[in-house]
């Protein structure tokens, strides 16, 4: 692939699955595109902004595994979301949630994550990538995706801005602690748990997350609280953090990738603040759900933005 | 009219509120469902993220650092206090297509289910056109089955499955025309195909609102090359 003028490369040398990834699509959902976008945004914001782009700037969203590139020019990125140990040529440990230099000529191996699901990598200047209806996340219904594939090249955009300076995201150290293990997930229960038994069972025990999750749901094991019908419900639209409770008892959390309708009832909705949490749990990985109310979930969220804002005025 | 009053709100979660329409009319709820969105819409306040009109349901999404579930449900009182006939003037564009569909999938098992032949469950699908509701996944058209056709159970739980374009499925009440094909995690019931050109150009050209109607054209399975890649046929303006 030529170089264009203005662009820095890299080329992956190991990657699986990983995705090229912002903050999604809004506006169209009138004609059925969902949300979708880096299922943690906590993580993808916080990169991009260590990295001196914008916060929905496109970057690699790499799942549950490795991630290995060479810089062709010398690049800065920086590494969030899940733990994973990040090593420069085979030799050099770096550390996560800093501005990381990349010198030409050399590797940076990212391994899969030791805690979390979710690793973002993002370049500064932005990784350049094809775009659908304002976003360069996947949409799966229209066959459309940014695959970061091994072998292939990344294009980086030229810097607008300079990285953040070394230490920048100390302060947000508790939150990353939260986000990757969080212990009890933020609910809000809905109107609609009335027609639910044993509701208390959604507080009362563990949940274990099934390896069948993908973008769309994570899906649980456990015991949950029980559909007293099962009256058909017209599809409407839900939100993103839905805790679904279909007949089979199985329970689901919508995720970004939600579709745009459904028809099952909604018992609760996750904290918007606490949907990143999910995004990061591990297959087989237990959680706790808690009851909170709408002041709690306002201050959880401020409390994010106000730390992401300080970051930014770094 | 003026003023609607047969409607609840629900805040879902911190950053959603649903309101459902409970007109005894389902014509009517969707309607008002459809009219409120828009007018919605038009305030383009910086507070409201999204919204999404279905059958019986507007689903707004807002900025919980700007707004709250009360604010946004106080404008939501305000404005149906203030809707009257006009609102609903946006329907006065709707169009008739007609759609060649291939019944097959599991029409033996869902016609068996409401205890009818798979001619009688046809006969009673295509009795009539249907309106398309909203668009759902993939910008696939969401409609109603006629009102004589039972409800369809909808699977226990939705699964993982390759979907096909142009896919005919029904869930309770419910029946949709799918855009889009992949795997795809979907809980209603495949009982057909349409062979009608369901590509991005052909689905734009085409517009498919909201309260436009669909008539069922069904055909011979050794029928399906002749229709096949041809466009939905406008009918007449309603």
């Amino acid at each position: 692939m030529p170089t264009v003028l203005g662009t820095t490369t890299v080329r992956v040398i190991e990657s699986f699955g990983a995705l090229v990834q912002d903050l999604g699509r809004v506006g169209h959902e009138k004609l059925g595109v969902n949300r979708s976008g880096a299922s943690d945004v906590f993580s993808a914001r916080a990169a991009n902004l260590l990295a001196g782009n914008a916060p929905d700037a496109p970057l690699v969203e790499i799942t549950d595994s490795r991630f290995i590139f060479e810089a062709e020019q010398t690049v800065t990125v920086a590494v969030t979301g899940a733990r994973s140990s990040i090593v420069l040529d085979g030799e050099i440990r770096l550390p996560a949630w800093e501005p990381l230099t990349v010198p030409a000529g050399t590797r940076l191996d990212i391994a899969p994550p030791t805690q979390g699901y979710r690793v973002y990598v993002a370049f500064s200047g932005a990784v350049r990538a094809e775009n659908l209806l304002g976003s360069v996340s996947p949409l799966p219904a229209r066959g459309f995706e940014n695959p970061v594939s091994p072998g292939g090249l990344l294009e980086v955009g030229t810097p607008a801005n300079p990285p953040l300076r070394p230490g920048a995201a100390a302060h947000l150290a508790p939150l990353i602690d939260r986000l990757l293990n969080p212990g009890r997930i933020g609910v809000l229960q809905t109107a609609q748990a009335e027609v639910f038994d044993r509701m208390e069972r959604l507080y009362a025990k563990s949940f274990s997350m099934n390896p069948r999750s993908n973008a769309v749901g994570a899906r649980f094991d456990g015991e949950t609280p029980v559909r007293r019908d099962t009256t058909e419900i017209t599809s409407r639209s839900v939100p993103i953090g839905s805790v679904e409770i279909p007949a089979a008892g199985e329970l689901i959390v919508l995720l970004r990738g939600r579709l745009i309708t459904a028809g099952y009832p909604i018992p609760a909705v996750i904290a918007r603040a606490d949907i990143d949490a999910v995004a990061q749990l591990r297959p087989g990985g237990a959680v706790r759900f808690e009851r909170i109310d709408e002041a709690e979930a306002r201050w959880r969220i401020l409390h994010q933005e106000a730390a992401l804002h300080r970051l930014s005025e770094n | 009219m003026t003023g609607l009053s047969e409607y609840n709100l629900e805040p879902l979660g911190d950053s959603y509120v649903l309101m459902t329409f409970t007109h005894a009319s389902d014509e009517l709820k969707w309607l008002h469902a459809h009219s409120m969105c828009r007018t919605l819409d038009d305030l383009a306040s910086d507070a409201i993220v999204s919204t999404y009109a279905a059958y019986d349901t507007l689903l707004v999404e807002f900025d919980m650092l700007r707004i709250d579930a009360g604010g946004v449900c106080h404008i939501l009182r305000a404005l149906a206090g203030a809707y009257s006939t006009a609102n609903e003037e946006w329907l006065a564009a709707a169009v008739v297509y007609r759609m060649p569909v291939r019944y097959g999938g599991d029409i033996e098992v869902v016609a068996d289910e409401l205890d009818l032949s798979v001619s009688a469950f046809i006969e009673l699908q295509t009795s009539e056109p249907i309106r398309i509701r909203c668009r759902g996944v993939a910008g696939s058209l969401m409609m109603s089955n006629p009102s004589v056709v039972p409800a369809i159970g909808r699977l226990p739980s939705p699964i993982i499955r390759e979907i096909h374009v142009g896919e005919f499925n029904v869930a309770g009440r419910q029946c949709s025309v799918g855009f889009g094909s992949g795997r795809a995690t979907i809980g209603w019931r495949n009982v057909g195909r349409t062979p009608a050109d369901l590509s991005s150009a052909a689905i734009a050209a085409c517009g498919f609102s909201a309260g436009d109607q669909i008539l069922v054209e069904p055909i011979h399975p050794n029928s399906w090359n002749d229709y096949l890649g041809r466009p939905m046929a406008v009918l007449e303006r309603i």
